[in-house]
């Protein structure tokens, strides 16, 4: 039987992200608000579950006014950065196999 | 028999429903065809050329030729659409919601670090805070036109 372990939010504005790219994250405005991370990055290092249900917004990247569920299961193995205008996010993308991983 | 909307008693916004969407759709689109770098460069190239090709109205053309946020929100824009159109001109989110203050980047900044826009005298049109239309446009914008 699953368990649920914890669960753990984040602010989602945009300009943290943009933070993060444009490598602002220590500047005083931004410097409260990334240390505020710290505890819960350690805490999630130190509390690895087997499973992430990632829920999220849809700020208008997959999904145009042609067609908005209110909510989607994304089941893709992978899904690529969008392109919000700026270029795609330089987040780390990686495929999970269905089997085990082999190096 | 037009809907009652009691939201739109709410000062310094406009409510995105179903109304606005029917209004805003080609904008809307407009602004996801600018999530390709392709769209971005001909759209850079000639903005007119490019609006052109969309069955939008004159007056959301030009209210993205100026881009005036503000404006493209009344005629049906919603702000997570109209956003690539600023990060196409390589505007920060930041500066696209200063610019629809009336307030500079800095000013904005302040402002949020501060806790955000205040509630008090912003529930309802006709009180006295902050993002009342008697206030607009506020920060800088607001001071030189005094």
């Amino acid at each position: 039987m699953a368990r649920i372990t914890a669960s753990v939010y984040t602010s989602h504005v945009p300009a943290i992200g943009a933070a993060i790219d444009l490598g602002k994250t220590q500047e005083p405005y931004w410097q409260p608000l990334f240390k505020g991370y710290e505890f819960s990055k350690q805490w999630m290092k130190d509390n690895k579950p087997d499973v992430i249900f990632l829920v999220y917004n849809d700020h208008a990247t997959a999904f145009s006014l042609d067609m908005i569920p209110t909510f989607a299961i994304g089941t893709a193995a992978e899904f690529t950065p969008a392109d919000e205008g700026f270029g795609p996010r330089p987040v780390p993308t990686r495929t999970w196999p269905a089997t085990s991983p082999t190096r | 028999m037009a809907l009652d909307k009691p939201y739109q008693d709410i000062p310094g916004t406009i409510i995105f429903d179903a109304d606005q969407s029917r209004k805003g759709y080609h904008l809307n689109q407009f602004c996801m065809s600018l999530m390709k770098a392709e769209n971005r460069e001909r759209f850079k190239l000639d903005q007119r050329a490019y609006l052109n090709e969309w069955p939008m109205s004159e007056e959301q053309k030009q209210a993205v030729l100026t881009m005036d946020l503000n404006r493209a929100m009344a005629l049906g824009g919603n702000i997570y659409f109209l956003a690539k159109i600023g990060a196409t001109h390589g505007l920060s989110f930041q500066q696209m919601a200063g610019s629809m203050t009336g307030m500079s980047e800095e000013e904005y900044r302040a402002m949020m670090l501060a806790g955000g826009r205040s509630i008090e005298g912003n529930r309802h049109l006709g009180e006295d805070g902050s993002a009342q239309p008697q206030h607009q446009p506020q920060g800088q914008a607001g001071r030189k036109g005094n």
